[in-house]
C-alpha cells in the first residue's frame, strides 16, 4: 500500500470537502484556461482568416476598420473606392472563344483602353487554381515576341499573336491566339492589372438582411483557394452545400449560419434593409422593390462567410440605382476594360428615407480623398457613387499577391500612388491583439491568478483542517512505524491529488466554457474555435497552479510532520 | 526484555514521573496496574519511545532507546512493538485488511510477499474472516478491537504494549478480547505489557506491576 494510495484514501474518505476544494481549484484553472484558449484560438482564427488575402484595399481611414469590415464583416466600412481602382489592380478577363491545354483564342473588345505599362497578359488555369505566366504585350517594351516573365510557372505561354498591341483605345476587336502549355480545360485570360497582383476581388456593401450583411462581389471569389501558412491546410471557404453560385442580378448565395438562423432555403426570396444592424420591424429602409432570390447555400466554413449573403456587384449597385462598371462580368470580375472603367448609366432611384448622402461633385472623387460620414443612426452609410453621374464604386478590394513578400511594397504602392488605402490584414489583427486585447487578457489573467491564490488558500485551509481532525491518525501511523517524512509526504501527495484533479477539471471546465462561448462566436462572428487545446502557455499556467497547490500543502504537511505521537494518542 | 532504571520525565509544572527500577523478562505477560493518573500510560509511552525520559535508562530488547534519533526510534518501534489502544485507533478510511497491512507497510520488517497472507491469516485467527473488507465504521467495538489485535501482531513484534485495551468494551466482550490477546501472545511467544486501571483485568495476567506513586509532585 503506497503513500499515494493512503493519501487518496483519505481524500476519498471526505469526498464532499475534497470535491469542493477540487472545484475551487477547477474554477480558477477553468477561468485561466478559457481566457488563454479563447485568446489564442480567436487570434489563430483571425490570423488564419487574415492570411486569406495579402492586402485589403479600401477608402482611406482606419486600416483596422477596413480589415474588420471587409474580411470579418464586423465594423462599418471606411468608405468607398472607385471600381476602376479595382480594375487597375486586377486587369480584366477577356472572352475566351476556344481553349485547349495548349492553345487559347480570346478577344479584346473594341473600345478597350490599353494604356497600362507594362501591359500584362495572364493565363490562369482555373481547374488547378494556378496563376499562369505573364507577358508584357506592349510594343514599347519589346520588339520581338511576347516574353515569359517567369519561366518556372506550371502554366507557360510560349507565344502570343499578335505579339504587339497598339497603345490607346482599340478601334476594333482584336483576336489573340495564345500558345503554350498547362492551360487546362477552362482557362481564364486576363489583360492588364498590376504585375504583383495574382488575383483581386471587389466587394460592395451597404445593406443587410436581418443582421446579416449583403456582400456584392464577383463569382471568382467563390473559386478563391488559399493555403493557410500556419497549418498548411488548403482552405476553400466558399463551398456550396446546395444550389449554385449566383449568375445574375438579384440572385444570392447565403452563408450556413444565415440559412440556419433565417430559415432561408434555395428558391426563397427576401428583401434587404439599409445598413448593417438589425432594426425593429418597420423602422428600417426596406428595399421592398428589390427582391433577392436564394440560389445557393454555403457549407459551414467556420469563417465570417457563414454569416454573410453574397450576390453580384450589379445587385448592390442596382438596389441603390447606381451605375455599373462597363462590360462587367459577374463570372470572374471586370471584363472588357484594361484600365479605367467606362460606365453606363442606370436609372438612379432616389432614396426617400432622408438618409444623409455624400454629395461628391463630379470629378471630386478622382481628386481628393473620399469623405465619409460615420455611420448614421441607422448604422450605415450610402456608398457606391450614389450621386447621379458618379463613377461606380466598391467598398473594398481583396487582393492576393504573387508572393506574400510583396505585401509591404504593394501596400506602399497603393498608399502612395492610388487614391485609396491598403492594409495587410494579418498585421492589423496582430496589432489588434497586441495592443487592445493584451490589456483585456492581462486583466482576465490577473483575475484568474487571483482565483488561483484563493484556491490555494482553500487547499491550505481544507488540508489544514483535515490534518487537525486527523492528528490521531497521524499519531497512530507514527506508532505503527511511519516516519515523520512519510507523514509529510502523504499530506503533500494529498495536496498534489487535489491540485492535479483541480487542474484536470479546470481544463474541462475551461473547455466547456469555450464551447459555449465558441457557439456564440460562431453565431455572431462566424469564428469557429477549438475548445479543448493544450498550448505551451496553458501548460505553463497549469504548472504554476500545480506549484502553488503544492506550496499550499506545505504548511499542513509540516503540521503533520511535527506530530507529537504520545500527546496526540493521549488527547482523544 | 524491558528495563527501566532511574527514569524521570517532567510532565508539567511541579509534576514528574519517576521510576527507579522496572524489569520485564522476555515472554512475560505483565499488567501495569494502578488508579487513573498514577503514571502507568506515561510508563508505557516511555517504554515504547513515544516519550523520552529526561534522565535515566530505558532498555528494550537489548537496546537503549532514550538516545535514539527520531528516525531510529520510528524504525525500532515499527519492528519491535505491537500497539493496542483503548479506542482501537483503527484508521477509518481503510478496511480491516488494509489496517493490518498498513502496520506491515510502515514497519517494513516482513517481505512484501508475506503481507497479505499473514494479514488474512491473523484476521481469520481473531475470527474476522468475514470482515476483511469492512471499514471500521461498520464494525462493532469488539470486532474493531480484534482487528487492532491482529494489526499489533502483524509484524511479528517482540513486544505487545496495550493501553487499556478493554476500556471501551463491556465486561463480556472485555473478557473475550483479553482471552484472545493472551492466547495469541502465548502462541507467538511475545512479551506483553498491558496497562489497566481495572484490577479484574490485571488479575487475568500472571504478573502485575503496581504503578501507584510513579507520578509525584516535586518542587518546580
Amino acid at each position: 500500500m503506497s503513500l499515494w494510495h493512503i493519501a487518496w484514501s483519505y481524500l476519498w474518505n471526505r469526498k464532499l470537502t475534497t470535491s469542493l476544494t477540487i472545484l475551487s481549484v477547477g474554477l480558477a484553472v477553468g477561468l485561466i484556461s478559457s481566457v488563454l484558449t479563447l485568446r489564442d484560438e480567436t487570434r489563430k482564427r483571425f490570423e488564419e482568416e487574415g492570411q486569406s488575402y495579402d492586402i485589403v484595399m479600401g477608402a482611406k481611414g482606419s486600416p483596422l476598420q477596413l480589415v474588420l469590415s471587409s474580411l470579418y464583416f464586423m465594423d462599418v466600412p471606411t468608405g468607398n473606392i472607385l471600381y476602376s481602382d479595382y480594375l487597375h489592380l486586377r486587369g480584366a478577363d477577356l472572352a475566351v472563344e476556344t481553349a485547349t491545354d495548349t492553345e487559347i483564342t480570346a478577344t479584346i473588345p473594341a473600345g478597350t483602353l490599353l494604356d497600362q505599362e507594362p501591359l500584362l497578359l495572364k493565363v490562369v488555369n482555373a481547374d488547378a487554381g494556378q496563376t499562369g505566366s505573364r507577358f508584357d504585350l506592349f510594343s514599347s517594351h519589346y520588339d520581338g515576341p511576347a516574353q515569359a516573365l517567369n519561366e518556372k510557372m506550371p502554366v507557360q505561354i510560349a507565344s502570343v499573336a499578335p505579339s504587339q498591341l497598339p497603345k490607346g483605345t482599340t478601334s476594333e476587336a482584336i483576336r489573340l491566339t495564345i500558345r503554350g502549355r498547362g492551360f487546362g480545360a477552362s482557362p481564364r485570360v486576363v489583360i492588364g492589372g498590376h504585375e504583383d497582383v495574382a488575383n483581386a476581388f471587389p466587394i460592395g456593401m451597404g445593406d443587410s438582411f436581418q443582421k446579416f450583411r449583403i456582400i456584392g462581389t464577383v463569382r471568382g471569389l467563390f473559386e478563391h483557394v488559399w493555403i493557410d501558412p500556419v497549418s498548411g491546410r488548403e482552405r476553400r471557404p466558399f463551398q456550396l452545400a446546395e444550389g449554385r453560385i449566383f449568375e445574375r442580378t438579384r440572385e444570392a448565395v447565403v452563408g450556413s449560419t444565415v440559412a440556419k438562423q433565417t430559415g432561408l432555403e434555395v428558391g426563397e426570396t427576401f428583401v434587404g434593409t439599409h445598413g448593417y444592424i438589425e432594426l425593429p420591424e418597420g423602422t428600417g429602409h426596406v428595399h421592398s422593390d428589390f427582391v433577392y432570390e436564394v440560389v445557393g447555400i454555403l457549407k459551414p466554413s467556420g469563417t465570417p462567410n457563414d454569416r454573410a449573403i453574397f450576390c453580384t456587384l450589379d445587385s448592390v449597385w442596382d438596389v441603390h440605382g447606381l451605375k455599373h462598371g462597363a462590360g462587367y462580368d459577374s463570372q470572374h470580375g471586370g471584363h472588357g476594360d484594361a484600365h479605367a472603367a467606362e460606365v453606363h448609366e442606370h436609372e438612379h432611384a432616389e432614396h426617400a428615407d432622408g438618409h444623409e448622402h455624400h454629395a461628391h461633385g463630379e470629378g471630386e472623387e478622382y481628386e481628393g480623398e473620399h469623405e465619409h460620414a460615420a455611420a448614421d443612426e441607422h448604422g450605415h452609410e450610402h456608398h457606391h457613387g450614389e450621386e447621379a453621374g458618379g463613377p461606380p464604386e466598391v467598398t473594398a478590394v481583396l487582393v492576393s499577391l504573387e508572393s506574400p513578400t510583396l505585401r509591404f511594397q504593394f501596400k506602399e504602392y497603393v498608399n502612395d500612388e492610388m487614391n485609396a488605402m491598403a492594409a495587410i490584414p494579418v498585421n492589423q489583427v496582430a496589432k489588434l491583439y497586441d495592443q487592445l486585447l493584451a490589456t483585456a487578457k492581462a486583466v482576465l489573467l490577473a483575475v484568474g491568478y487571483l482565483v488561483v491564490v484563493i484556491s490555494a488558500l482553500s487547499i491550505l485551509i481544507g488540508l489544514y483542517l483535515s490534518i487537525i481532525q486527523r492528528k490521531r491518525d497521524m499519531a497512530i501511523m507514527r506508532a505503527l512505524g511511519a516516519s515523520a517524512y512519510e507523514i509529510f509526504g502523504a499530506v503533500i501527495i494529498e495536496a498534489f491529488w487535489v491540485t492535479v484533479l483541480g487542474i484536470v477539471s479546470g481544463w474541462l471546465i475551461g473547455g466547456l466554457v469555450t464551447v459555449a462561448l465558441g457557439m456564440y462566436l460562431v453565431r455572431e462572428y462566424g469564428l469557429s474555435i477549438m475548445p479543448f487545446t493544450l498550448t505551451p502557455e496553458e501548460l505553463s499556467a497549469f504548472s504554476a497552479v500545480a506549484i502553488v497547490g503544492l506550496v499550499a500543502g506545505l504548511l499542513p504537511a509540516w503540521q503533520a510532520y511535527r506530530t507529537d505521537v504520545a500527546r496526540d494518542l493521549a488527547e482523544l | 526484555m524491558v528495563r527501566m532504571e532511574h527514569c524521570r520525565r517532567r510532565l508539567g509544572p511541579g509534576v514528574e514521573f519517576c521510576c527507579e527500577a522496572f524489569h520485564a523478562p522476555e515472554g512475560a505477560h505483565l499488567a501495569l496496574w494502578g488508579p487513573s493518573g498514577c503514571g502507568k500510560s506515561t510508563m508505557l509511552n516511555l517504554i515504547s519511545g513515544l516519550l523520552r525520559p529526561d534522565e535515566g535508562v530505558v532498555e528494550v530488547d537489548g537496546a537503549e532507546i532514550q538516545n535514539m534519533s527520531e528516525g531510529q526510534l520510528d524504525r525500532f518501534r515499527g519492528a519491535r512493538f505491537g500497539f493496542i489502544f483503548q479506542t482501537f485507533n483503527l484508521l477509518r478510511p481503510f478496511t480491516a485488511l488494509q489496517n493490518v497491512l498498513l502496520g506491515m507497510r510502515f514497519s517494513d520488517t516482513l517481505p512484501q510477499s508475506e503481507w497479505k497472507p499473514r494479514a488474512t491469516e491473523l484476521l481469520e485467527r481473531v475470527g474476522l474472516s468475514h470482515r476483511l473488507h469492512s471499514k471500521p465504521a461498520t464494525m462493532s467495538v469488539g470486532e474493531q478491537q480484534r482487528v487492532a489485535i491482529a494489526r499489533a501482531l502483524a509484524n511479528r513484534p517482540r513486544l505487545i504494549v496495550a493501553d487499556e485495551p478493554t476500556g471501551s468494551l463491556d465486561p463480556k466482550t472485555s473478557r473475550g478480547v483479553m482471552d484472545l490477546l493472551l492466547e495469541m501472545c502465548s502462541e507467538e511467544k511475545l512479551t506483553a505489557l498491558l496497562v489497566t486501571h481495572d484490577r479484574a483485568i490485571a488479575d487475568l495476567l500472571p504478573e502485575r506491576f503496581d504503578c501507584s506513586g510513579l507520578v509525584k509532585e516535586v518542587a518546580s
